[in-house]
């Protein structure tokens, strides 16, 4: 397997990992901007 | 070798930083009234302003210089260090961390992280030593950081015959501006130095994989390179591109030093859990991670990935590795990027202008984490260590509201970093960041974890049992196993003779916190699980 002249498959996950967590990161960053605001919900 | 930065565009864009710094510095002692504002600024803040502070706060010229000239040694294996840095200090640490720690830190109404610990087990002794360890241990790496930043700056500006006075007038920026602007000036200065390396950072990925021939061309030539062409690497060492043999000495350095001091050890950085009691509100916390995220990955992806295709750009150059080449200019592991990045720019249209561009973006990593750790320094001492003292004297219970104070000591410290940076080893950027970050995970975090989501009352005792053993064991470690952290103070060569008490074996080489933090949990789930025997047998709370 090969991805972008990457052959193993630690070093080709350590950067797919990465790409999932910013897409996962900017999912919920996105999901929270349309909340409404009335959840503060603070103890 | 490449020649210096021009000095004339580079004092240009020093001048404009240095005023925009100075205008944040003012809005935000403007808008420091009470001693929450200097220490929190809680409301004052937005989702930007906190996921870009966090970002330059978290990496530093540490992520850039000291890991990315990590990466042109060790290989793309410290890509995984990117990974744990967003996953663990940005989703795990906003989306379990954040939320719980900004709700306890607002009822309890703590304003650091020394007091957060210290309201949430109600121990001064829980409070007091957690400042003592980020004013003992904190100077350390906030030493390491200015003088990471001030010796790129002099060995690239060629002003090396001006050395002190770069670092003085660098301390002297960052100190006025935590002192008189507390920590809006240190957020909103942090966004902007932020920005600047988001733009630095860019380009320089950009032109790396133009320099090496495109991305695929890049990392198949960085396949290609001979291990025989790799210097200070350890035996299992299998090339640029693949990861170390499991449990030999490179790999031992590699995951346990480099991926799991910093990796884990994110989670309990007193200046980075400020950020998180900074947010009105989770919605913020959680907006806060499309801009942290992204910048994270632009800046520690591209640093690592830029530092170990360096390795191409210098075969190509010089037929030599990058820390093999450097190494013959009489420069180590932590010159590898800027020496890169002098000589990659080169013949670049506006090169002179992005070297510039570059050297900005250090200096901001440098002060965007000074800043956040000056500000925390001064307030263990100022607010944690003071309310503590002046509690005792004049026998209450009541949390110091003197800014004064906190200014005073932030001060103080100031001063003693930059006497720190006088005394420090050389090419300790990286390995400092990994001992700060490696023993507040030993000491602190599971303590942190249990009181943050615990039902009913901390259990004092096994949190007091855990933080010594692992304060204690990881010491042991650095000082008389580990030959990486042992430099910082030879005491095993003072007694012994010898750096390390089993030099040449893996030991050497593993990382105290990989030790001292399992066996901190192990110590405090034995403890919790006494103080529930206690509990059942006695039929009441055992823990206070």
């Amino acid at each position: 397997m090969t991805f972008f002249g990457l052959t193993n498959l630690w070093i080709i996950g350590s950067y797919i990992g990465c790409i999932l967590t910013v897409i996962a990161c900017c999912y919920i960053g996105f999901k929270a901007k349309d909340l409404n605001s009335d959840d503060e919900g603070d103890e | 070798m490449a020649e210096g930065v021009s000095i004339p565009i580079f004092a240009v864009m020093l001048v404009v930083f240095a005023a925009v710094t100075i205008f944040l510095g003012l809005y935000g002692y403007r808008n420091t009234k009470n001693n929450s504002e200097f220490l929190l600024g809680r409301n004052k803040t937005n989702p930007l302003i906190i996921g870009l502070s966090y970002g330059a706060t978290f990496l530093s010229a540490s992520a850039v210089i000291g890991f990315g000239g990590q990466a042109a040694t060790h290989g793309l294996t410290v890509m995984w260090l990117c990974f744990l840095n967003l996953f663990v200090g940005l989703f795990v640490a906003f989306l379990v961390f954040g939320p719980r720690t900004r709700k306890v830190g607002k009822k309890l109404g703590a304003a650091t992280f020394a007091d957060l610990l210290g309201k949430m087990y109600r121990s001064k002794g829980i409070r007091g030593f957690t400042a003592l360890l980020i004013i003992i241990m904190m100077p350390i790496y906030c030493a390491a950081v200015l003088k990471g930043g001030v010796n790129s700056v002099a060995v690239l500006t060629g002003l090396t015959d001006y050395y002190d006075a770069i670092l003085i007038i660098l301390a002297v920026i960052v100190g006025v501006y935590v002192v008189y602007g507390g920590i809006i000036a240190v957020m909103y200065n942090d966004a902007l130095q932020a920005a600047i390396m988001f733009v630095g950072m860019l380009v320089i990925l950009i032109v790396t994989f133009n320099a090496v021939g495109g991305v695929t061309e890049g990392f198949t030539a960085l396949s290609e390179i001979s291990t025989g062409e790799a210097s200070g690497v350890l035996p299992g060492f299998n090339g640029w591109t693949e990861v170390a043999d499991f449990g030999s000495n490179e790999w031992m350095l590699v995951v346990t030093t480099f991926l799991m001091g910093v990796g884990l050890g994110v989670l309990t950085q007193p200046q980075l859990i400020v950020r998180f009691m900074s947010a009105k509100d989770d919605k913020m916390l959680n907006r806060s991670l499309i801009v942290g995220s992204i910048f994270m990955f632009l800046i520690v992806g591209s640093a690592y990935t830029s530092g170990a295709l360096s390795n191409v750009f210098f075969m190509d150059e010089h037929h030599l590795a990058a820390s093999r080449y450097v190494a013959g200019l009489g420069l180590g592991t932590d010159f590898i990027v800027p020496q890169y990045i002098l000589e990659v720019f080169e013949d670049i249209f506006g090169g002179d202008f992005f070297i510039c561009l570059f050297l900005l973006s250090l200096v901001c990593a440098s002060i965007s984490t000074i800043s956040a750790l000056m500000h925390t320094i001064g307030a263990a001492g100022g607010y944690d260590l003071y309310t503590i003292a002046e509690n005792h004297k004049s026998k209450r219970e009541k949390d110091s509201q003197s800014v004064r104070i906190n200014r005073i000591v932030t001060a103080i410290m100031m001063v003693l970093v930059v006497v720190y940076c006088y005394l420090m080893p050389k090419e300790i950027i990286a390995k400092a960041t990994s001992l700060f970050m490696g023993i507040t995970a030993a000491a602190l975090l599971p303590a942190f974890v249990h009181g943050l989501y615990t039902k009913g009352v901390p259990d004092k005792m096994a949190a007091i049992a855990s933080i010594t053993v692992g304060t204690v064991v990881y010491l042991f470690w650095a000082l008389f196993i580990n030959s990486s952290m042992s430099v910082f103070m030879p005491i095993c060569k003072w007694i012994t003779g010898d750096a390390v008490l089993f030099p040449d074996t893996w030991l050497a080489f593993c990382d105290p916190m990989v030790i001292a933090l399992p066996l901190s949990i192990i110590v405090f789930a034995v403890m919790r699980l006494v103080s529930r025997q206690s509990e059942k047998s006695a039929g009441t709370p055992a823990s206070q």
